[in-house]
C-alpha cells in the first residue's frame, strides 16, 4: 500500500505537469496520452522501483522526451531513458568521465539537432611542437546520443529537488522516499531551506545519532551557489510552489503544499547561463 | 491552442484568464487592437504584456522646459519603435500598467547590459553602464528588441504600401487583387524563407529609422572639415524582410485529424515562437521567456572608463618677498596721486 501511494505520486507525474506549465512549457495532449501508456510498459520491463518523467530537452528539428527509472536508490541506481514522440523509449548511454570530458570540449551554446545518431565532430588538440599532425587522424566524434546522455545526467544532478523530509538514507545507504512525510505547509514551501538536492550528500560525522542521519542525509538547496539562483514561485491557482533555477534556465522543482505531491523536471536546451553573475538583480 | 501542441505556451487556464483580462483592457482604455505578446519571467514575479493600438491617440506631452532634447530623438507615437503601446501586469486579475514609450537612448543601452527582471516595475536596475530608468523602462526597450526582431508573419500575405521616399505601411493584401497575392504553396511554410519579418529592425541608434538628414551647408571653404557623418548612418532594415534561417528553426507539428501547426522558434531570442497553420490563413507570434538574447558567446560587460590621469603638479613659484611687494604699491599709490593733482588744478 505505502508504495503504491508512492506509485501513484509519480505516476501521476506526467498530470501534475500543469503545475509548472505557467512557466511556458505544457505537454500536448498527444505526448501526454502515449506518455501515460508508455511509461508504465517501462516500469514492468525494467522491473524499476519508479519511473519519472523528466522532461524536454529542445533541438532544433526535434525534442527529446527524457524519463528517469529508479531501480532501487533515488541516489546511484538511476537510468535515463529517451524518446522523440512519447512511446517508444531508448536508454541514453552510460556516462563515463572520457565522455564527460569530451563533451565538454564541444563549443558552448551549440544546440542539439534532434538527430539521435548525428555526428559531432570535436575540435582537434592543438599541434604539440613542431609535428604537424597527422592527415589522416580523424578527429573524435561524438554521437548526439551521447552528448544527450552527458547533458541530462549533468542538469539532473545539479537541479534535481526534493523538499525536506521526503526522502531519507536508509541502513544499506539507499535514498527512498520516506513514508513519515506528509507534505510541506504553504509558508515553509516559500523558503528555498525546505528543499535539499537530491543529489548531493551532506558530510556527516560519526557522532550524529542515526534517526537525524538518515532524515539529514541531503544537501540543503541554500548550498546552490549563487544562492539567489533558485527563485520560488507559489501559484495559488494549481495549488502549487514551483523553484525556477536560473543556472539551468528551465529548470524547475514543484511540490504541492499539504500534499504529497513533489518532483522536478526540466525543459529547455541543455544549456547552462554562464552569464548569471551578470544577470541576477 | 496551436502552440500547445507544440509543447509551448500557457495551460488553459490560464490563457482564459489571460484572455479575459485582455477583453478588460481593451474596454477600459479604449483600444482598437489588443495581442497578448507572451509572458517574461523574472525572479520574483512574471509579466504579462499586451501589445495594443490606442483609438484615438493621447496627446503628446509638452517637454519640460530647460531640458534638452535628446541627441537621438524618439520615435514619435505610432511609428517605429512605438507603433504599438505596451501595458504590463504582474497577474491578470490585476489592472494592467501602461510601459512608456521607448526611447532609442534606453534601446542602446539595454543591449550592452544583461540582468534579469525583478517583476516588480519600479525597482532600480543595478548595471554598469547606467542604465537611464528603471525596470520599467528596461522591459519596455527590451520588449521592443525581441519584436522588432521576431514577430513573423507568413511571405505574400502582407505587403508594403506607399509613395517613394516616404514611410511605408505594412498593409494586408487584398486576396480578391490578384496580381499582388501569391498563395503560399501548402507545404511551403516548413521552409525559413516563407516566413518574413513583420517589423522594421531596430538600428545600433536605437529607432528603427535613421535621422532626416540635415541638409549640408554650402560652405566652399570647409569641405572636408565639417562635413556631417552621413557616411556612417544605418542602413535601414525594410519591413517584412526575409528571416535568416541562422537564427530560426522550424518544426512541424502533425495533429491527428487535424492540419498540421508549424512552429518557428527562435534560435537567438529563445522563447518566441510563430505558429502557423497550413493550409489555413492563421498565424500568431508568442513570446514566453526571461527577455533575453541568446548569445553567442559569453556576455561582457563594458569596461570601466579608463582611470583619469592625475594633472602634472604646479610648479612651486616664489613669492616675492613683502618689501618688493611694499615698493609696488607704492609706486602704484604714487603714479594715482599725480593724477589725481594734475587733474585737480585743471579744475
Amino acid at each position: 500500500a505505502g508504495l503504491g501511494q508512492f506509485c501513484g505520486c509519480k505516476m501521476e507525474a506526467v498530470a501534475s505537469m500543469d503545475c509548472v506549465a505557467s512557466t511556458g512549457s505544457v505537454l500536448s495532449i498527444a505526448q501526454k496520452a502515449a506518455m501515460q501508456s508508455s511509461l508504465p510498459i517501462l516500469k514492468k520491463n525494467y522491473k524499476f522501483h519508479q519511473v519519472l518523467f523528466f522532461g524536454k530537452i529542445i533541438g532544433k528539428t526535434a525534442d527529446y522526451l527524457i524519463a528517469i527509472g529508479i531501480e532501487d536508490s533515488w541516489l546511484d541506481t538511476k537510468k535515463f531513458f529517451y524518446c522523440q514522440d512519447g512511446v517508444a523509449w531508448a536508454q541514453l548511454p552510460d556516462v563515463t568521465a572520457e565522455l564527460k570530458a569530451n563533451a565538454a570540449k564541444l563549443p558552448s551554446g551549440l544546440m542539439f539537432s534532434g538527430n539521435p545518431s548525428e555526428l559531432f565532430p570535436l575540435p582537434a588538440p592543438p599541434p604539440t611542437g613542431e609535428e604537424e599532425p597527422a592527415e589522416d587522424a580523424e578527429s573524435p566524434k561524438i554521437t548526439e546520443e551521447q552528448r544527450l546522455a552527458v547533458v541530462v545526467q549533468m542538469i539532473e544532478a545539479e537541479t534535481a529537488l526534493a523538499p525536506v523530509g521526503a526522502l531519507s538514507m536508509r541502513s544499506t545507504g539507499a535514498v527512498l522516499p520516506s513514508p513519515a512525510f506528509a507534505g510541506l505547509d504553504a509558508s515553509a514551501a516559500k523558503s528555498i531551506s525546505s528543499y535539499v538536492l537530491l543529489n548531493k550528500t551532506k558530510p556527516t560525522s560519526v557522532l550524529t545519532p542515526a534517526v537525524t542521519k538518515s532524515a539529514d542525509a541531503l544537501a540543503s538547496a541554500e548550498t546552490i551557489v549563487p544562492k539567489a539562483a533558485l527563485c520560488v514561485f507559489a501559484d495559488e491557482s494549481v495549488g502549487a510552489v514551483t523553484v525556477r533555477n536560473l543556472l539551468w534556465p528551465g529548470a524547475l522543482a514543484f511540490c504541492k503544499p499539504g500534499t504529497k505531491t513533489w518532483g522536478y523536471c526540466y525543459f529547455g536546451t541543455g544549456e547552462k547561463n554562464q552569464d548569471i553573475a551578470f544577470m541576477l538583480p | 491552442r496551436h502552440f500547445e501542441w507544440a509543447g509551448f505556451g500557457l495551460p488553459r487556464e490560464e490563457a482564459f484568464r489571460v484572455y479575459m483580462s485582455l477583453h478588460k483592457l481593451q474596454i477600459a482604455k479604449r483600444l482598437s487592437t489588443v495581442r497578448f505578446f507572451g509572458k517574461i519571467l523574472g525572479t520574483t514575479a512574471d509579466y504579462y504584456i499586451a501589445e495594443a493600438k490606442f483609438l484615438e491617440d493621447p496627446e503628446e506631452e509638452e517637454p519640460p522646459e530647460g531640458v534638452e532634447p535628446p541627441p537621438v530623438p524618439p520615435e514619435a507615437r505610432g511609428t517605429g519603435c512605438n507603433a504599438c503601446v505596451y501595458f504590463a501586469t504582474n497577474d491578470p486579475a490585476k489592472p494592467w500598467t501602461e510601459l512608456p514609450q521607448a526611447t532609442p537612448a534606453q534601446i542602446s543601452a539595454a543591449r550592452c547590459i544583461r540582468k534579469y527582471f525583478t517583476g516588480n516595475l519600479d525597482a532600480n536596475v543595478r548595471a554598469f553602464p547606467v542604465f537611464p530608468g528603471k525596470e520599467r523602462e528596461y522591459l519596455r526597450a527590451q520588449i521592443s528588441c525581441i519584436v522588432h526582431a521576431t514577430v513573423l508573419c507568413p511571405k505574400g500575405k502582407y505587403m508594403l504600401q506607399g509613395e517613394e521616399d516616404e514611410p511605408k505601411t505594412v498593409v494586408e493584401v487584398d486576396k480578391e487583387d490578384e496580381e499582388s497575392y501569391v498563395p503560399l504553396a501548402p507545404g511551403a511554410m516548413q521552409s525559413v524563407q516563407s516566413w518574413c519579418h513583420y517589423y522594421m529592425g531596430i538600428l545600433g541608434i536605437g529607432r528603427t529609422t535613421n535621422l532626416p538628414k540635415e541638409e549640408e551647408e554650402e560652405d566652399e571653404g570647409e569641405e572636408g572639415a565639417s562635413k556631417p557623418k552621413v557616411a556612417d548612418t544605418e542602413q535601414e532594415v525594410q519591413a517584412l524582410a526575409p528571416v535568416s534561417p541562422s537564427d530560426w528553426s522550424v518544426q512541424v507539428v502533425s495533429r491527428m485529424g487535424g492540419v498540421p501547426v508549424v512552429i518557428a522558434r527562435s534560435l537567438r531570442w529563445p522563447g518566441a515562437n510563430s505558429a502557423c497553420l497550413q493550409e489555413e490563413d492563421k498565424f500568431t507570434n508568442l513570446y514566453i521567456g526571461y527577455g533575453h538574447e541568446a548569445l553567442p558567446t559569453p556576455f561582457a560587460a563594458m569596461p570601466p572608463p579608463m582611470i583619469q590621469q592625475e594633472p602634472p603638479d604646479l610648479e612651486e613659484q616664489q613669492d616675492p618677498p613683502l618689501a618688493d611687494e611694499n615698493i609696488l604699491f607704492k609706486a602704484a599709490k604714487q603714479a594715482e596721486y599725480e593724477e589725481e593733482e594734475e587733474a585737480a588744478p585743471e579744475e
